[in-house]
């Protein structure tokens, strides 16, 4: 099964979108900051990051462009909330394949995530 | 400084879509009908800020760039302990009177979500970056200390959420800076 990579600092919305994923995707990791992210990434080598913006330390978009020099290969999912086209466009430039948008709808981020895979 | 009546207008208008916003995307977190009760802007000195927000948490936000300000999303007590009871379910139980770090991350996390939506608004329209810090948890009573940090006199925009089927309250105050609230009139 497709492997995920979780990452965000908000503990609930990383329960809330392993709820979501569980039964489609393998929740390999979680992450909760951009430098914790790229670690995991190097160690649990996952099909696809899900990648909060707003995090302490290291934000989304730095710790997404680190990911893409290490494997430009690698798929990143950005989780942004409605609205955040200036910080999209960051993420498009950091090299983001894809993003689902908060509040999650449970269908739509397995979408997000099957539409990026295809690609 | 003169303000123009249309500028304010149009100003108004850009809330209320905010506020329309954060109604529907709460009501998207929590599976229910949440409704939009107030939408308006007030020009206040902030000592005068109303004081019925004793009982309840709330998450406070900043943000930077044009404008800047501060950020608050209050929920009374019994309405909080509501929306963390909705966010978490099937995802973790309910634990007592108290709120547990889940529950806490949940709030936080309603506060950030909601919030960034109306300031991205914002952001959108004036095509400048605003930056949102991440959300923190502060007790009601805490809300005076960081009005006292603000300037005297502040525009709020204000709008009040319910939830009517939980019976749950929610209201959200933006405090732009005036300087940068002034720019952003200009730019209208
Ligand atoms: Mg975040």
């Amino acid at each position: 099964m497709v492997k995920v990579l979780i990452v965000d600092d908000s503990e609930f919305m990383r329960k809330l979108l392993r709820k979501i994923l569980e039964g489609h995707f393998t929740v390999v990791g979680e992450a909760e900051n951009g430098v914790e992210a790229v670690q995991k990434f190097m160690e649990l080598k996952p099909d696809v990051v899900t990648m909060d913006i707003i995090m302490p330390i290291k934000n989304g978009i730095s710790a997404t462009a680190e990911i893409k020099k290490v494997n430009p290969q690698a798929k990143v999912v950005m989780c942004t909330s409605v609205g955040q086209e200036e910080k999209m466009k960051q993420a498009i430039k950091a090299g983001a394949d894809g993003y689902i948008t908060k509040p999650y709808q449970a269908p739509k981020v397995i979408e997000a995530i099957q539409e990026v895979l295809r690609r | 400084m003169k303000i123009d009546i249309t500028k304010l207008v149009k100003l108004n208008e850009i809330a209320k879509e905010g506020s329309k916003t954060i109604a529907r995307n709460l009501s998207i977190m929590l599976g229910i009908g949440v409704e939009m009760r107030i939408s308006k802007i007030d020009f206040i000195t902030t000592r005068d800020f109303p004081k019925e927000m004793d009982d309840g948490i709330c998450v406070y936000l900043t943000f930077t760039g044009l404008p800047s300000g501060n950020l608050l999303v209050y929920f009374p007590h019994e309405g909080a302990k509501k929306v963390a009871r909705l966010l978490l379910q099937g995802i973790e139980s309910d634990s007592n009177r108290g709120f547990s770090e889940i529950e806490i991350s949940a709030i936080k996390e309603i506060g950030n979500i909601l919030t960034s939506s109306f300031i991205d608004g914002w952001a959108n329209l004036l095509k400048t970056e605003i930056d949102i810090s991440t959300p923190n948890l502060i007790n009601a009573s805490e809300i005076e200390s960081i009005l006292r940090e603000m300037d005297e006199y502040a525009f709020v925009f204000s709008s009040h959420i319910y939830a009517k089927k939980e019976d749950i309250k929610c209201q959200i105050y933006v405090f732009p800076y005036i300087n940068g609230m002034i720019e952003v009139l200009e730019k209208l």
